[in-house]
Order: C-alpha cells, then structure tokens, then sequence
C-alpha cells in the first residue's frame, strides 16, 4: 500500500479522496493552485503544496508542477481526482517514469481506451451492442456528409477527447451539419487539443445509463449497479440515479453483467464506467467509458456500501478485488443531486463569489459532498460545481420525498445556486413517474423549471 | 473556516487593526509585525516608488510540513485578515528600529494572553513598547522585495548569491530544479541581497519567497548611515 498521496485536484473531489486517505490511514498531500488557497482541502490536509497560479494549465494541468510537487513532499502516488489529467496517458506514464503510482488504470490501458471510436470497435468485439455511427474519425466535411447520409439524420456530431458536452452537436439536415463541424472542431481543439470528431446516430428518446465497473489487475471484475444519468442541460448532467427507472430487475441484472465481463475481457482495469444510450424499448448501446472516478460515484456508494475511492487506491497499489459479484449487494435507491453556482434565471451563468453561510442537509439517507464553507471564495477560474447532495431511501419514492426536504434544508448564501431548479424538477411528473429521457430539460425548456421554482 | 477563527478575524480587523495602525503612523517605525497565539499582522508604510505593500506570503513547504495544531485558532491555517493594510496616509519612511529579527515560523509559539488586545496594544506604543511575553513588535526597514519561486522543486541559488550581493533586475539569482530541467529564479528588482529564505536544495513550493532584496536607494542610504 501506499504511504502518502498527493491529490492533483481541487474542489469536492479534493476532499473526497483526502477523507479515503484517512480512512486508509494513508498520508496524503493537497496540491493546489493559488487560487485554491483557502480551500478546505487545504485547510484539513496535514500537508499542502502550492503548485503553480490559478490557470489550470500551469497549475492543475501542468504535469512536472505536479509529479514534482509529489517527489519533493516525499509521496509515492498521485491521485488525479476527476477532469484535468485524470484520463491522460501520457502523463499517467510519465507518473510512472518517475517512480511514483498513478491512482487509476495503467496508462497502456489508458492509451488503449482513450480513443472513443477505437473503444466502441474494442468493446462490439466483445459483445457491446454499439450506437450505428461514423467508421473512425471523420477527415473532412465530404466524409462526414456522406457518412451522415449513411447513418441517418438527426445524428450527434462528437469529439474523440473529453467530455462534458463540449464540441457536442445534434444536427437534423447535411446544412446543419456543415455549419456545426467548424463550431464542434474549434469546441474539441480549445477543450482537449484535439479536433478529431466522429458521428453518431442519435436516438430521438434515449436515457443516458452507465455501469460502474471496479476491477483489479488480476483479471477480477465486479460492477457496482448502474446510474441513470438522463436528467441533463445541453449534454452536462444536472442529477443521477439508481437503479434506472428504464429497467426491470431482469434486464438490469443482464445489462450490468454484459458491461462487466466485456470490458473485463477487453484488459480494462481500475474503477471504470461504461455510458450507455437505452432508447425507449429498452435496446441499449455502449457509446463510451470513463476511465476514472465519476462526480455522480456516491449514488453507487450509497447502494452498496462500497468506498469507492478507497477501492481505486486499493486497487492501484496492486491489491486483489478480493469479493466476487454475489458480495456486491445493491439496496434501495439513490438520487445525486449536482449543486452547481448557477444564475437559473439567466441561462444557468455561472457565478463566483463569496458564501456568507452554509447550512447542509442532514437526516437519515442524506450525504452531502462538498467543499463549501461559510467565508469561502468560490473562485471564477474553475467549473462551478458547488457540491453534491445525495439521497438515499429503501424506495424511489422515499429518495424523492428525502430529497425534497434535504433540498429545502440546504442554505447557501452569498451566491446563486441551483437548488430551486432542483426543487422544481422534483414536481415535475416525468420526473417523477421515471419516464423522463435526456430530451427533459431541453424539451419542457429549462424556463418552465424556473417559472415553476419561482411559483 | 471554523467560527472561532471568523470571529478572531472580526476581532482583529475591527479592534486591533485600527489601533495597531494610529499607534504605526504616529510612530517612526517604518513596519511593525505583531504576532501572538498563532495570528500575525504585519504594517508597512508605502516607500517613496510603490514598494512591496502585499502580505507576506507562509512560506509554504517549510510552514506546512510542520506538524499544525488543530484545534488552535488559525495557527498555520490563513494569515489572518489583512496583512496587507497600508499605512496611514502621509506616513513617511523612517530609519528602521528595534530588532532586525524575522518574525517567521515564530507565529505560533506564543503563550495565550488574559487580554490579548490590550496586552498588543501597551506593546505596540509609539515609541520602543517592551514586548510582552505573547507578542513581539518588530521595526523593519522599508524597500525590500522579495525573490519567489517560479515553481515547485528544488533550490538552486546561483554560487556567491549570499546577503550583501548586488544584483540587477532580471539577473538570474538562482534555479529551481523541476524533474531535471531548471526554471530560473530572477531578482524581481535593482538592489542588495539581503535575507536568505530558503537553503540550497530545499523543496520549495510555487511563489514560496526565496530571498529578500533591499533595494538600491535604501541599501545605500543605511550604507550612508553606517
């Protein structure tokens, strides 16, 4: 096992994966950027390290800032939390090169599902049923017209790095297809250095599913339920869930298992997840796998009982799994709910500033995962997640009513947040009869939520 | 941040700031630095060219690999409140006084006072104030700056870069080592070097204050002084 940690992020996750250090009783390292001074990560860690100023890319993206950091303060791993360097290989490598562990899949595992073309083609091989698209990376707009033609519109124009949405377009005619390509191509380039970009089919009503995979490098694999995921605005997720109101326990259970055993097949290793589109008879496709830990985990944890941050360290450091499937027991049903700084009234706009107070939640069934406290300065350089409030009861129903309340208890003052959004889509009947898709919010119109949480 | 250390920031900003900055202007004490149960607030007058007015920063690698008491107010955590305040308009630089000693590292050490306001405060007079046991007043000399690190690594200083080295804005007084490639450290000002901050192979953490120089005109003039 290890002996220290340097966590490379910032944030909730920051503090997340100092709490599994402790409960390791590893020692652990908070390397943050100055704008991350007074974060509460750096206040509770017994050591932290300046890395660099607050833009990303000299600081939390800057691999020597980092590895650097983790030699001189004497640690042997590095864990990357979630964004920045997580799901780089080459710096998972170049971790390695310098003797020190990388907290995640090894960077030849990496490099093999870095691609989201390559991974899909890797995964079909082994029995994942995929989403009809683009073979390989689009080489011009020709290529794409005609590739579209073959699929059928509407299909979903997608970058071949990264995620959250960016360079992200859904386009209905070859017109709509030309305008988007440059949008989508300079989106990709400005997000993860990368233009390439691939199409997809899309499926008009789909859920957005994903399996929670943890396997060791031993060849042991167990998943850990899956999450629905289809509650999003413009291709972010806003709340998860589990289990999926689109399954019965059969299906489930088949679906779970075919994820696990194909990406355990495929030489995958680490915690994983595999994203699912399930259209509206309840085919699913694999569209691709996030190589690291997730913000939306907890849902996970709070059905299992499993920590799943310990496990990624446990794992990484080259321990068995150690349990089989038939251990893993999922219970009752979980609802995250991401608590963003938000102007809801005005399109969602990010904010930044002061928290004058901050009351979280509490009760039975409630967690609250985040860095917030009353005198902190959200600083405007990074994403605007505030925390996550997660709910948990034996029945969906109990969640939702728990997480009403929660949502009420919860006080953050000083700044705007989207707590009233979620409020509101806890009155809304798809929501609440489970039959919603990820056309919700853009459907209704986020404005109808806003309406609704000012009413 | 815990209320406790809140209301020890109202306490300071509201109490003892005001005061500790009228006893500052009326002094002829050019920087007083008062520390005491794990706080510290240190006051500058402004030089004659816009000298270094910002708080100074905890040195990182050194400061944080201390073990940190808990439970104690902001000991180790945030300097607390301002720093950084400048001094009273008109406030004119003057010779330095007292102890040229640094208060670094020293911050919280100090005993718990029955009245830590009024014990600051008959420490702090406008002349040379006997410190108390819980705090320490010391008069600087103005118009430093102080060389910081570009990044996180090892300590390189340049051969001969001891106190008394004249350098030149831009010269190169030093590096860091970043995983075998060196970073330079470059003096942010004309002047003499004075205090070292950081040993010759030292992990040190980006912005981290390696070295101060005492600018030109000011070295000169206590030159001049004797």
């Amino acid at each position: 096992m290890f002996n220290k940690i340097l966590i490379a992020n910032r944030g909730e996750i920051a503090l997340r994966i100092l709490r599994a250090c402790g409960r390791l009783g590893i020692g652990a390292v908070v390397a943050y950027s100055e704008a991350d001074r007074e974060s509460r990560a750096v206040q509770l860690a017994d050591e932290a390290i300046c890395i660099g100023p607050a833009e990303a890319k000299r600081s939390y993206l800057s691999a020597p800032a980092i590895i650097s950091a983790a030699i001189v303060s004497g640690c042997d791993a590095i864990h990357p939390g979630y964004g920045f360097l997580s799901e780089d290989d080459s710096f998972a490598e170049m971790v390695i090169d310098h003797g020190l562990a990388f907290i995640g899949p090894p960077p030849e595992v990496l490099e093999r599902f870095a691609s989201k073309a390559g991974t899909r083609q890797l995964l079909a091989r082994h029995g994942l049923p995929t989403v009809p698209g683009s073979v390989g990376m689009l080489r011009d707009d020709e290529h794409a017209l005609a590739e579209a033609e073959r699929i059928g519109y509407p299909v979903l124009i997608k970058p071949s790095a990264g995620g959250g949405g960016r360079g992200m377009r859904m386009v209905r005619s070859p017109r709509e297809l030309e305008q988007a390509l440059t949008i989508c191509r300079s989106e990709a380039r400005a997000a993860f250095g990368d233009d390439s970009l691939y199409l997809e089919k899309w499926l008009e009503e789909n859920r957005h599913v994903e399996v929670q995979v943890v396997v060791d490098r031993y060849g042991h694999g167990v998943h850990v339920g899956e999450r629905d995921c289809s509650v999003q605005r413009r291709h972010q997720k806003v709340v998860e869930e589990a289990p999926t109101p689109a399954f019965d326990a059969e299906t489930r259970a088949r679906f779970c298992e075919d994820a696990v055993r194909a990406v355990v097949a495929a030489g995958y290793e680490n915690l994983g997840t595999l994203e699912f589109l399930v259209d509206g008879d309840g085919r699913y496709y694999f569209i691709e796998i996030n190589c690291r830990i997730q913000v939306e985990h907890p849902v996970s944890e709070m059905l299992s009982g499993i920590d799943l941050v310990a496990e990624q360290i446990r794992l990484a450091a080259g321990e068995p799994l150690g349990y089989s499937q038939a251990d893993v027991l999922l219970r009752g049903h979980a609802i995250e709910f991401r608590i963003n700084a938000e102007d809801v009234a005005h399109d969602f706009r990010p904010q930044a500033g002061s928290v004058e107070a901050y009351l979280p939640p509490s009760g039975p069934g409630v967690r609250m995962d985040s860095h917030l406290y009353a005198g902190y300065e959200v600083p405007p350089y990074y994403d605007s997640l505030l925390g996550k409030l997660v709910v948990w009861g034996p029945d969906r129903e109990t969640a939702i009513a728990r997480g009403r309340v929660a949502l009420q208890e919860l006080v953050v003052d000083g700044l705007l947040t989207n707590t009233s959004f979620h409020l509101a889509l806890l009155e809304n009947q798809h929501f609440l009869d489970g039959s919603f898709t990820t056309n919700l919010l853009d459907r209704v119109g986020s404005a109808a939520f806003v309406a609704a949480a000012r009413g | 941040m815990p209320t406790r250390e809140r209301g020890e920031i109202r306490r300071l900003s509201q109490e003892v700031l005001p005061a500790l900055i009228a006893r500052l202007g009326a002094s002829e004490l050019a920087e007083l630095e008062v520390a005491e149960n794990g706080w510290r607030v240190r006051l500058r007058k402004p030089a004659g060219g816009g000298s270094d007015l910002a708080g100074e920063r905890r040195s990182g690698l050194e400061r944080r690999h201390q073990p940190r008491p808990r439970q104690e107010a902001p000991a180790g955590g945030a300097t607390p409140a301002a720093a950084a305040v400048p001094a009273p308009e008109g406030a004119t630089a003057t010779a330095p006084a007292g102890p040229s000693t640094d208060g670094r590292g020293s911050s919280a050490d100090g005993q718990p006072a029955a009245d830590p306001v009024r014990t600051l405060l008959s420490a702090v007079g406008p002349g040379r104030g006997e410190p108390a046991a819980a705090t320490r007043v010391v008069g600087r000399e103005l118009s430093r700056v102080p060389a910081t690190s570009p990044a996180v690594g090892y300590y390189l200083p340049l051969e001969g870069m001891a106190t008394g080295h004249r350098v030149h804005a831009g010269d190169v007084i030093g590096h860091i080592d970043v995983l075998g490639v060196r970073q330079e450290v470059v003096a942010p000002a004309d002047g003499v070097v004075g205090r070292l901050l950081a040993q010759q192979g030292e992990a040190v953490e980006y912005g981290q204050e390696l070295l101060r120089i005492d600018l030109v005109a000011s070295a000169a003039a206590a030159e001049a002084g004797g």
